[in-house]
């Protein structure tokens, strides 16, 4: 396959590619998938090697279910996206009341210090308030204004009507405003 | 601020996946790949010997009047007395009897001289 083909390259197209043997493909949808994948995961549980082994899992279940993959179905994101709702579902349940974010993260050389300090804080504190709503909350709110998936997309993975993702995103942000409002000043944010 | 939040997590280093992470993903979509492996395909389970005699001899058809015949040539070996057999074959079984299939008269050049 050639490598300037490879973005126009459908992920159904991918699929079957990849089921017919072709390598290629395994590192397309590989480098295409991971990152969506494992950072819905990482919004979902608030912890990077949770995340990790759900981006994993959901990618194996992915390579296993190839040579079947029934073609116009189901978009293989969508697929994809519930998967890993699941597995994170799974993963929360088994540790609920455990801190999440207790993980130590690597140093960014590029930003000063200052700035990177903030900028964690910042994605914490976010964290922190999108790890207080409820699960179902928590996917729209994530599916909608982090992963940037439209309502019929998130309608199709959750698997209800795109009238309650709306219900859903719109109480997620009431509340996550709410849990931040008191946070506004700590976190640098002078306006909005 | 929300709005500037999420706009801060789309970007956000930590929710990004590591080299290992994308490493140990293609080695499993590399390990569950389908091949299609054409030597291992046109393989086809080796036969006996017997069963390439039997496919030689012509199958079920064949073996099965073979097996009759031997089975008849076995029971007329048991059974065969010289009262049931032709005359000239029961003086062949017969052990005090000898009989030429032959005879041949000795003042007989058979021709040979000119």
């Amino acid at each position: 396959m050639p490598l300037d083909a490879q973005d126009e390259i459908s992920d159904d197209a991918l699929i079957v590619l990849y089921a017919n043997g072709d390598s290629a493909a395994a590192r397309v949808l590989t480098l295409r998938l991971t990152p969506r994948v494992f950072s819905h995961a990482y919004r979902m549980l608030g912890d990077r090697a949770e995340a990790e082994d759900v981006a994993q899992e959901a990618l194996v279940r992915l390579w296993k279910i190839a040579p079947d993959w029934r073609q116009g179905e189901a978009k293989i994101t969508t697929w994809l996206y519930r998967v890993v709702a699941n597995l994170c579902t799974d993963r929360l349940r088994k540790t609920r009341g455990v801190a999440l974010d207790a993980v130590p993260e690597p140093e960014d050389d590029a930003a000063s210090a200052v700035e990177m300090l903030q900028n964690r804080a910042r994605m914490d504190a976010l964290q922190e308030a999108l790890n207080s709503l409820s699960d179902r909350q928590r996917e729209a709110v994530v599916l909608r204004h982090i992963d940037g998936l439209g309502n019929p997309d998130i309608s199709e993975i959750m698997e209800i009507s795109v009238e309650a993702v709306e219900s859903l995103t719109a109480r997620g942000k009431r509340a996550l405003a709410k849990a931040l409002s008191g946070r506004r000043e700590e976190l640098g944010y002078t306006d909005d | 601020m929300l709005d500037a939040l999420f706009e801060a997590a789309r970007t956000d280093d930590r929710a990004a996946a590591r080299p290992d992470l994308l490493a140990r993903v293609l080695a499993d979509a590399e390990a569950l790949q389908p091949t299609l492996d054409p030597l291992k395909r046109r393989d086809k389970p080796r036969k006996s010997v017997f069963a390439q005699l039997f496919g030689a001899l012509g199958g079920w058809p064949s073996v099965t009047g073979l097996a009759a015949a031997t089975v008849a040539g076995v029971w007329v070996g048991f059974v065969a007395t010289p009262e049931l057999l032709p005359n000239g074959v029961a003086s062949l079984i017969g052990a005090d009897t000898e009989i030429y299939l032959a005879y041949l008269e000795g003042g007989s050049n058979y021709g040979l001289e000119e």
